[in-house]
């Protein structure tokens, strides 16, 4: 059976400041299943991601989404309450905290899931193969 | 480095079985240059060839071997029964 090996890109749409935007995610490479073993090394951490919790889903999330995806987080203003001079303030945010401050919906979660899930699994190691001898 | 990261797990999987058959491949000429009587170029075929000609390369060495005993057996009774000189 002929394999496709052209690499998968994903996508999800999801609310960020109120205003609905397109992430685009890489094709899952060598380099991400190194950061993935980096990152979460036990079997654990990595149902974590599947459990939608929501740290270490945004975590590669981030680290997959394309440089026109992260821009959409350049311009938003995260904003906390000072409990002593009870205002709010704001707040400085890097990283992938951006995208996991900026969730607000389960379903949002979900849709990142999604979009992480299917570039991962289409460009991943293909079972049969792995299952299969091979000598030499 | 950075260009094999970039490459997806599958390709990865894929690039190295394709060499990993194009070395299967140069095997069996190897095979074919040294004057092995192969028909095809499948790996098992050729294992299970060359294995069992090693074998008979060796049974044939090993009855070579236990024959050249047997004469000098022979000879050495013979000549402890005085039948040579």
């Amino acid at each position: 059976m002929p394999v496709d090996l052209l690499p998968v890109e994903s996508s999800c749409e999801i609310k960020i400041g109120g205003v609905d935007v397109t992430l685009d995610l890489r094709p899952f490479t060598l380099g991400d299943l190194a950061f993935m073993q980096r990152e979460f090394p036990t079997e654990q951490s990595r149902m974590e991601i599947a459990k939608l919790n929501a740290d270490p889903l945004c975590k590669i999330v981030w680290h997959m989404l394309t440089p026109e995806s992260k821009k959409h987080f350049s311009n938003i203003k995260f904003v906390d309450y000072d409990e002593e001079k009870e205002q709010p303030i704001e707040i400085e945010v890097k990283g992938y905290k951006k995208l996991f401050h900026s969730i607000t919906k389960t379903d949002d979660l979900l849709k990142l899931f999604m979009a992480y899930s299917e570039s991962e699994s289409l460009n991943n190691f293909v079972p049969d193969l792995i299952k299969k001898k091979v000598k030499n | 480095m950075e260009q094999f990261l970039a490459l997806t797990p599958k390709q990865f999987q894929f690039t190295a079985k394709a060499l990993s058959d194009r070395r299967h491949n140069n095997r069996a000429m190897q095979y074919h240059l040294h004057g092995f009587d192969i028909e095809g170029t499948d790996a098992d075929f050729i294992d299970k060839e060359f294995e069992a000609m090693m074998k008979s390369i060796s049974e044939k060495h090993h009855k070579q071997e236990h024959g050249a005993l047997n004469i000098l057996d022979k000879e050495r009774t013979e000549m402890q029964d005085g039948k040579k000189s």
